[in-house]
């Protein structure tokens, strides 16, 4: 493996922040405008972090920034040519936004318009208060400053996407987001960026779809950020279903502030991409807020899935809990970092982690770093990490009842998932998660 | 029914069984007493294919058939079951779909279809009716938080429901309080059947008195040392193993 160490430069992967990126181009806005441009000096002071950077510790992007990406061609239809395959998904319940390449595709999408109340819009079409919560808000939750990839996705982000839910309003049916790439022959780079606001008392459910062809002739970057702030007593349920190509780089951060007693519920079911990092940092900004953070992962070959978690407990009454669970098989390598601060305002906190790894192979690693910093007095907080094999006793016991060995292993995998799946609250969510999950056990 | 022919059998190189020999008849009952260290367990082991469990020499057949060179669940489809000591914790699976999917798989290899979600619970709960048990046993995950009695009555009714030609009932008594003996013990007789043999294995003789069997085997340092009838066991409750035990050395 090459050295560590960085160009001679010092800064990484500044061919990323070449024109076409969007950065320095007009964009028709001048606080969007600006917001790039600062963005991009940003990126270009800190460069990708390397594993130098404590957060990055044990995901390496270096093999990014010796790839030629480019940005993708708007409108590319010939290479867009098996989306109808990738869009293999029941009808919407809702409204379903498809983006292609971080493009908006209208001619994909279904809006529905039925339910008042709630607005979706780009950035800059938005209607005028859109627009205006869109400038107060964009780059204030996720920030570019000691974020390299959070600046980078600033100074590149096209249209982007505003979902506004109004106060009181308690959307019915889910809002789907859908993510397309494609089997371009091109390396190519794109920066989906949304922006997801909840005002007072409102309740969604928002499902992602993130989907790419298993098989690409070129990686891909995908480099998403999604904002979220939740008004007082708002309640989020937060879905995303991860199947990227394996060729891919899938960096996603998300980061959400909660009001009081804000409910923010998140899972990510993650099957696809080569390197993938799903990085969340929540902050309980006030009385009585709560995230309930969970995820499946089922990784093999040489994927790399990286979980990040960054918990922030600023006021009192505030509570977390996070169940993460994953299979890693092959030379596939996972990572979770959970990191838990209690300010000393929190008092009364509660917050729970426990991240679990099933190993399926010798080759198969798995780094864990759970952290908590509690700084008030009055808490509760447990954490536990555990990396093991198949229960063989469990294994054994199964076939002596005469299940066939490979049946019997996948009961236990699906049994071991389990606990992390039924941290969905929503029963069809829940159920449908839980077949995809299956079915990749079905076909390793 | 079940024959055991000199069967030698290691442990971690240790040799654990060494020689034993046993017919158990169809429709018969057969205990298999002996003092702790004897090689009871490990002959339930060694039926049922755990990994571990070495056969060094001599064979073993269900209905005329040899189940030696059989994976574990191969050994079930051919109609072994083992009773368990300590039945396994299974956390995320539940009891229904861990029963399902081996009924199930027993079907398949009889050739006969899959019993569908409804079929399955209609089967299983007329089996648990005669067990004392709930539904609710159904919905929670494998023995997970079960009690003692609950455990082995689990046991009891994955045996009603896959309807084996040879049940081994390893320590069936132990962990139990006299209700649950009783609940248990009448489950087992109500199983016993014409073509279904069974072999008990014990350290007392109390479960004998609820499952009166047909014969009782001494099992002493890895081989049989004695049999004779029910009385059998009960002289062992009065004199201990010891003289058995000073025989096998």
């Amino acid at each position: 493996m090459p050295g560590m160490e960085a160009r001679g430069d010092g800064v990484l992967g500044l061919s990323l922040l070449a024109p076409g990126f969007g950065a320095g181009e007009p964009a028709g806005s001048s606080w969007l405008s600006r917001l790039k441009a600062a963005a991009a000096r940003d990126f270009a002071a800190q460069g990708l972090p390397t594993r130098r950077r404590e957060a990055w510790k044990y995901t390496d992007l270096k093999p990014l920034a010796e790839i030629a990406f480019r940005a993708p061609v708007a409108d590319d239809s010939a290479s867009v040519r098996t989306l109808s395959d990738l869009l293999d998904l029941p009808p919407p319940e809702g409204s379903r936004l498809v983006f292609v390449h971080g493009r908006y595709r209208p001619d994909l999408s279904f809006c529905d318009l039925s339910e008042a109340g709630v607005s979706m819009s780009p950035f800059n079409a938005g209607a005028g208060d859109d627009k205006a919560l869109a400038a107060r808000l964009l780059g204030r939750i996720a920030t570019a400053a000691n974020q390299p990839l959070v600046a980078l996705n600033t100074a590149g982000m096209e249209d982007g996407l505003c979902i506004h839910v109004r106060a009181g309003v308690h959307l019915q049916r889910p809002i789907e987001i859908v993510s397309l790439g494609s089997a371009a022959s091109e390396p190519l780079a794109w920066h989906g960026r949304t922006l997801i606001v909840l005002d007072d008392g409102a309740q969604a459910t928002i499902i992602e779809h993130q989907r790419a062809p298993a098989e690409m002739p070129a990686p891909a970057l995908v480099n998403a950020v999604t904002e979220i702030a939740l008004g007082a007593a708002a309640q989020l349920c937060h879905y995303r279903q991860q199947a990227l190509g394996t060729t891919g780089f899938h960096i996603n951060a998300v980061a959400a502030t909660l009001g009081t007693d804000a409910v923010y519920e998140a899972f990510t079911l993650t099957t696809g991409g080569g390197l993938v990092r799903n990085e969340t940092s929540v902050t309980l900004d006030a009385p009585g807020a709560e995230t309930r953070l969970a995820g499946a992962y089922l990784v093999d070959g040489s994927q790399h899935l990286d979980t990040t978690t960054l918990i922030e407990h600023r006021a009192p009454r505030t509570t977390c809990r996070e169940v993460f669970k994953g299979v890693v098989d092959g030379t596939a390598e996972a990572v979770f970092q959970g990191r838990i601060v209690v300010q000393r305002e929190a008092q009364g906190t509660n917050a729970d982690q426990l991240s679990k790894a099933l190993l399926l192979s010798d080759g198969a690693r798995v780094n864990q770093k759970p952290e908590l910093e509690i700084y008030a007095d009055d808490v509760k907080c447990s954490h536990g990490a555990a990396a093991g094999q198949i229960d063989r006793e469990a294994l054994f016991y199964l076939r002596s009842r005469g299940v066939p060995a490979s049946v019997a292993q996948r009961l236990l995998i699906e049994g071991f998932l389990g606990d992390a799946l039924s941290q969905i609250s929503d029963a069809a969510v829940r159920e449908a998660f839980s077949q995809t999950a299956f079915a990749w056990l079905q076909d390793r | 029914m079940l024959e055991i022919r000199d069967l030698h059998a290691t442990v971690n190189g240790k040799a654990i069984l060494k020689g034993l020999t046993l017919t158990v008849g169809a429709g018969e009952v057969h205990a298999i007493m002996g003092p702790n260290g004897a090689g009871k367990s490990t002959l339930a082991y060694v039926l049922a294919g755990r990994d571990g469990y070495e056969v060094t020499g001599g064979d073993f057949l269900v209905d005329g058939r040899s189940l030696l060179d059989l994976a574990p669940e191969d050994r079930a489809q051919a109609g072994l079951f083992l009773a368990f000591q300590y039945p396994v914790e299974i956390p995320g699976v539940s009891n229904s779909t861990f029963l399902r999917e081996a009924v199930n798989a027993q079907r398949r290899s009889r050739g006969e279809p899959d019993l569908d979600a409804l079929q399955f619970i209609k089967l299983a709960r007329q089996k648990m009716n005669s067990l004392g048990m709930t539904d609710e046993m159904l919905k929670r995950p494998v023995n997970v938080g079960f009690s003692g009695g609950e455990k082995k009555r689990n046991e009891v009714l994955q045996l009603a429901i896959l309807e084996p030609k040879v049940a081994v009932m390893d320590e069936t008594d132990s962990g139990l309080d006299v209700d649950a003996l009783r609940t248990v013990a009448r489950a087992v007789n109500a199983l016993r059947a014409p073509k279904r043999s069974f072999l008990m294995i014990t350290h007392y003789e109390r479960l004998l008195e609820e499952i009166v069997p047909d014969r009782v085997h001494i099992l002493a340092d890895g081989r049989i040392v004695g049999s004779g009838g029910p009385e059998l066991a009960r002289e062992i409750e009065r004199t201990g193993y010891a003289a058995y035990a000073a025989a096998a050395a």
